[in-house]
């Protein structure tokens, strides 16, 4: 792969950071290497965390299904949307231009690098919190120190992220290489530690702590949540979908890599949640590993929480680039434009933001879920999957995708609507499912969601767009 | 707009290569779309229900 890349000229980081398109004989990720590559995206302190807040309001035999089924759910239909990165070998970003315009592709890069950098502040509160466990449990602390040493940790996580991430593709590599073992290491641990230490019958007939009052709400909540997480998988398609040089390795590398890999890992995380009743694996560690144990997990997912954060920052970092003013900007000064909003939250306020992890994972179903529906609309059923690609660099004004001044206002409308619709359905602040939710027997909010704006933007299109000539959809 | 991704004769070069190598990455046929599609969304949701 490399070699090829130098064959082209593009060699350097900074080279390999451009959206040009890479022809699929330059891309040598066939099935196997391409589930390797997934499974390494996938398998990151975020499985034990998104499994760990199944787990404190889910039953054992409620959270090992909802892990599977709405991960995997999740992935294929977000894979649907963007398999013209795979086809054509080109960015995500560089893509959406066809549905939102070469102006108006900025509206998802921004939603992307938010929810990115949301996700990665989380990530970093968990690095800082596990250091915070190790000295803890070496030299115990008084409450006092905690929270400063919480901040200082948090401070130094934003700053080794910024370091390593400055050396691209080629980091990312050694660090997943050396985490994804690692972190295979700490689940088999705990997989081990579940079985012995606790037993079967326990973990089956222990109730959650935070559940809701009516079980089958909490078990559709679960399920949502994970498509909330699959959805949040929906900007970082395209970045690595564009390296796979087929679409069975694309699907069934994402399906193996994203989807099953990382359910049955959310479901170690989602287990100890259940039997500690809470979501934060540093504080389930040693009391579940034993401290030499589950001090050496601890050091371990500190680790792997370095590399979580390196390979987030990497597509935010890429994605800033759709904004002119950033786009001449160097790959150190984008990281650090990244870094600076998560530096903020972690001085600042780690706790409360942390408390609200799982709306963070809702808000990706809110944000996503609507690029999801449109993109299968526009994408797969108005452009049957061709795409002129030489239009989506054509930023003059008579270019196929300039639309209204470059923006497509027919999809911000329909991403608009659809957050709308999303919150209709499920408020993804105070996880209400029912009470507003317009079909209260159908507890699902992201299928709907794409539903309905899928069938909107195709309206629209067929109402405004196509009969005033924009979007080059009449030669389709 | 990023100078990477003016229509320089280099991206025109990958550009054309990208579209004529594109017919080559749809290789996944209806059989194995269908076995996908039934494990995600049949299989998987009947476990779900099994285990309820």
């Amino acid at each position: 792969m490399e070699t090829n890349l130098k064959d082209k000229g593009l060699g350097s980081v900074e080279e390999q950071m451009t959206t040009n398109p890479i022809a699929a004989r330059y891309r040598n990720f066939n099935l196997v290497d391409f589930a390797f590559l997934c499974t390494s995206f996938a398998i990151a302190s975020w499985c034990l965390l998104t499994g760990g807040v199944l787990g404190t309001f889910l039953p054992a035999n409620h959270l090992m299904t909802a892990c599977i089924i709405g991960v995997c759910m999740g992935t294929v239909i977000a894979c649907f949307s963007v398999q013209g990165c795979t086809k054509y070998g080109l960015d995500q970003y560089v893509l959406l231009r066809a549905p939102f315009g070469v102006n108006g592709v900025k509206f998802p890069v921004f939603l992307t690098v938010i929810v990115g950098l949301g996700w990665n502040t989380i990530i970093l509160i968990m690095l800082a919190s596990g250091c915070v466990t190790i000295v803890d449990a070496v030299y115990p602390l008084d409450e006092a120190t905690k929270p400063i040493l919480l901040r200082v940790f948090g401070f130094l996580g934003v700053l080794i992220t910024f370091l390593v991430s400055q050396t691209g593709p080629l980091g990312m590599k050694i660090l997943t290489r050396i985490t994804t073992p690692l972190l295979l290491f700490i689940m088999l641990v705990m997989f081990y530690m579940l079985f012995t230490k606790v037993g079967l019958e326990k973990i089956f007939s222990t109730a959650p702590g935070g559940a809701w009052l009516e079980p089958k709400i909490s078990y559709f909540i679960g399920i949502e949540l994970l498509f909330g997480l699959a959805m949040g998988w929906w900007p970082f398609l395209g970045a690595l979908g564009r390296l796979a040089n087929n679409n069975r390795a694309y699907y069934w590398g994402f399906w193996i890599g994203n989807g099953v890999i990382f359910g049955l890992m959310a479901i170690v995380g989602g287990v100890s949640g259940l039997i500690f009743n809470t979501f934060n694996p540093p504080d389930w560690m040693i009391p579940l590993g034993g401290f030499f144990l589950g001090l050496v997990c601890l050091g371990f997912l500190a680790l792997a929480n370095v590399s979580s954060t390196v390979i987030q920052v990497y597509p935010c970092a890429m994605a800033s680039k759709q904004f002119s003013f950033l786009s001449r900007k160097s790959w150190k000064m984008l990281l650090f434009l990244c870094c600076i909003p998560m530096g903020l939250v972690v001085t600042t306020i780690p706790e409360l933001y942390y408390e609200r992890c799982p709306s963070i994972l809702a808000f990706c179903a809110t944000f996503f879920a609507p690029m999801v529906g449109i993109c299968i609309a526009d994408l797969v059923f108005l452009r049957r999957k061709n795409m002129d690609v030489k239009s989506l660099y054509d930023f003059s004004s008579s270019g196929k995708f300039y639309y209204w001044k470059g923006v497509n206002w027919i999809a911000i409308l329909t991403s608009v609507s659809g957050f709308l619709f999303y919150m209709w359905f499920l408020n993804p602040i105070t996880l209400d499912f029912g009470e507003t939710s317009p079909f209260p027997l159908l507890m699902n909010a992201t299928v709907p969601t794409i539903a309905f704006t899928c069938a909107l933007y195709t309206v629209l299109t067929k109402l405004v767009t196509i009969p005033c000539r924009k979007g080059g959809f009449t030669k389709n | 707009m990023n100078d990477a991704e003016t229509l320089n004769p280099e991206l025109l070069k990958q550009i054309e290569e990208s579209e004529l190598d594109s017919g080559q990455t749809e290789v996944m046929g209806i059989f194995e779309a269908i076995v996908l599609i039934t494990i995600t969304f049949i299989i998987f949701p009947l476990l779900g229900y099994l285990t309820y």
